[in-house]
């Protein structure tokens, strides 16, 4: 049988959830929180002096087509200049700005495809040169592995819990 | 872009031709068990991309999952899914006792594998002969993980050209109550959904 102890903890019921192709901005002590993150890749834009963070759950590198749907949080390359914009509107500045990243995992292994090649890295990449385009230092990551993740993200600080089911839980 | 809307017609044959999917693959489960294996009610829905990992009981929900791609003249992806407890019981019928999801020995891995290669062969072989369309299955993937994670896959295949995933969900489990269930979940691709449902009009 499956022991208790191997689920996540439950999770304040004072996050916000942010779905999949969606992103939010938090200050102050609201929490955001993302829940079974496998090879999309989380990011965390943080204004410290703003007291701001943005997060997004993003799915893929960038738009496959032309006319895909016009949903921005779905694309690293999309989403991460939208929270830029958004954080901007609520005092936050380009500058002032540092990521974390989470995600990303391969969760199923393929013996055609090596994990380098998989989604989630190439979300990785995407959202990595995304944010060097944009000038935003990494502050942290916690990325990559065959397993899921729930994070959770404070306002304020931008202090990022990560939470697995086999794996010890994290703070970035 | 949106796929063309299907019709209730097409909703309709896709739902009736996923139960005799999933019928054929029950067989083939009470074949391997010498149980009887009963389905409920198939199921036929378009869901935004959040609310699939809803319908697998919620993002964080931990679950045993098998993928296999859906290649040949549609796309699509199958996932077969069951909590670590049913996986248990079917894995204690497999000559597993005691093996729990936890910590799977890697024999019980490859047969959890191979459960869901003949599970997913057996549905997309009655799907390829309903709709005259060839449907061939990629090599099983497991997992065993939170839901939201195990969708990610599936989902990122359709983020680029659908709003919202068709899901096709049939569930099975053991008519004697002894615990082995699970469920079969179809997304086809919304690339190749015309072309299915036509297939399937063609001779009903």
């Amino acid at each position: 049988m499956i022991p208790p102890a191997s689920r996540p903890a439950p999770l304040p019921s004072t996050a916000r959830r942010i779905s999949i192709g969606e992103f939010e901005v938090a200050a102050g002590q609201e929490r955001l929180a993302i829940y079974g993150l496998g090879s999309c890749v989380a990011v965390l834009l943080h204004d410290r002096e703003a007291g701001l963070s943005a997060l997004g759950h993003i799915l893929l590198p960038s738009p496959p087509r032309a006319d895909a749907p016009g949903i921005p949080g779905r694309f690293a390359a999309t989403a991460i200049p939208a929270m830029v914009a958004a954080l901007a509107g609520r005092g936050g500045q380009l500058r002032q700005l540092v990521a974390k990243l989470a995600g990303a995992a391969q969760m199923f292994q393929f013996e055609r495809v090596p994990e380098e090649e998989g989604i989630g890295a190439r979300n990785l990449r995407a959202a990595l040169s995304t944010l060097e385009r944009l000038g935003i230092p990494v502050a942290a990551r916690d990325v990559g592995g065959a397993y899921g993740r729930t994070i959770v993200v404070e306002g304020a600080t931008g202090r990022m819990e990560v939470r697995a089911v086999r794996v010890e839980e994290r703070i970035l | 872009m949106q796929a063309a809307p299907l019709d209730p017609q097409d909703l309709d044959l896709l739902k009736e031709v996923s139960n005799i999917g999933a019928g054929n693959a029950a067989t083939a489960l009470a074949r391997m068990l010498g149980e009887v294996i009963t389905l409920t009610i198939p199921d036929v829905r378009a869901l935004e991309l959040a609310a699939v990992a809803d319908a697998l009981g919620g993002p964080e929900r931990v679950v045993v999952a098998i993928h296999l791609g859906v290649l040949g003249e549609a796309r699509g992806n199958l996932l077969i899914t069951s909590s670590p407890e049913a996986a248990t019981h079917l894995l204690a019928r497999l000559g597993f006792p005691g093996a729990s999801p936890e910590a799977l020995p890697p024999l019980a891995t490859s047969a959890l594998r191979e459960i869901g290669n003949i599970l997913g062969g057996t549905y997309l072989t009655a799907l390829s002969r309903l709709l005259h369309r060839h449907l061939v299955p990629t090599v099983p993937g497991l997992a065993i993980d939170m839901a939201g994670a195990v969708v990610d896959l599936l989902l990122t295949e359709l983020a680029g050209v659908s709003a919202q995933a068709l899901v096709l969900e049939t569930t099975f489990a053991e008519a004697s109550g002894g615990g082995v269930r699970g469920s079969i979940f179809f997304l086809p691709h919304p690339d190749g959904l015309g072309a299915l449902v036509a297939g399937g009009r063609r001779q009903p």
